[in-house]
């Protein structure tokens, strides 16, 4: 029941925390701030790039990743989001 | 005037009234529903959008069939003539905002099952549909199958509102209960007129309800965005 929840904060999370580092954050800082196992993170930035959440950026010091409009859209609405799947148990 | 169908006259233009209302609301849920899929991508919204716009078009074609009614009763024909028509917009809009209704709810409680399998979805809605249409009382069969729906649709917003226990989630669950009881009432109006217009009145506080919690959630996101 909570499981569902938890994966829209958990995108929320990840989201705010690229948000937070100047819109460009490394794989490490987003481990750090989301709590996730590794593996967890990394299927979760798989999602959020097909989703067109993120992208992925690869530079000469390593991969970092970005929001999308998409994923500021994300952000800036996820209050009515949570409140909306909160209600009608959309979770 | 003597009707063919179980709306008391003095009701019947309040009964379009509140058709189009439970319409736009359901609408207006599905619409939300639909945005927020939008902004996440996630599948179950998608599927409690479509259910509800099912709804929506269930009530759309109920009040347009209503209308219909209306208008051939007030007609100055023949009464023969009239009563033809009456009884054909009469069947025809049942047997579609109950196929339209049934659909919707059975993606609800589809929904609710958290199942992901398209054919399971498929296979309800069929033998739902078979059910309603060889069933020698499909009035009574529908509010029946709709009544099941909706208790299985009250039990889940029940285990959610006691996993979530918000506001938002408590005004859910109570006109979802509304609701539940409103088909109940409806399954009566074949006997008796008067549970056609207290199903309406039960139906009317269910959407009222929905609608509060949408405005809850609107003013929610604008103040703390």
């Amino acid at each position: 029941m909570a499981k569902k929840r938890d994966r829209l904060q958990i995108i929320h999370d990840i989201l705010k925390a690229i948000q937070d580092k100047n819109n460009r954050i490394r794989p490490t800082h987003i481990l750090y701030k989301s709590n996730l196992s590794h593996q967890m993170m990394e299927e979760y930035l798989r999602e959020l790039m097909e989703k067109g959440f993120i992208i992925e950026n690869t530079e000469s010091t390593g991969k970092t990743y970005s929001l999308t409009q998409k994923g500021f859209d994300y952000l800036n609405k996820y209050k009515l989001i949570a409140d909306f799947t909160g209600s009608f148990g959309l979770e | 005037m003597a009707y063919m169908f179980v709306t008391p006259e003095w009701f019947f233009v309040y009964g379009i009234i509140l058709e189009i209302f439970f319409a736009v609301i359901t609408f207006f849920v599905s619409m939300y529903a639909y945005k927020i899929y939008k902004l996440t991508e996630e599948r179950q919204l998608k599927i409690f959008s479509i259910a509800f716009l099912f709804i929506a078009v269930a009530y759309v074609v109920q009040a347009i069939m209503n209308i219909l009614i209306y208008a051939k009763l007030d007609d100055d024909v023949a009464n023969i003539v009239k009563l033809q028509a009456v009884y054909l917009f009469t069947l025809l809009g049942t047997y579609m905002h109950a196929l339209l209704f049934i659909t919707g709810l059975i993606i609800l409680a589809y929904f609710t099952l958290k199942i992901k399998s398209v054919r399971t979805l498929i296979l309800l809605i069929v033998l739902a549909i078979l059910g309603v249409i060889f069933s020698t009382n499909k009035v009574f069969t529908f509010y029946v199958l709709a009544s099941v729906l909706l208790l299985f649709t009250v039990i889940y917003y029940f285990n959610n509102y006691i996993n979530n226990k918000k506001t938002n989630t408590l005004l859910v669950l109570i006109a979802m209960i509304f609701l539940f009881f409103a088909t109940l009432h409806f399954m009566f109006a074949i006997q008796h007129e008067i549970y056609y217009v207290l199903g309406h009145i039960l139906e009317f506080i269910g959407y009222l309800l929905i609608l509060i919690d949408l405005i809850l959630i609107l003013q929610h996101g604008k103040k703390t965005r």
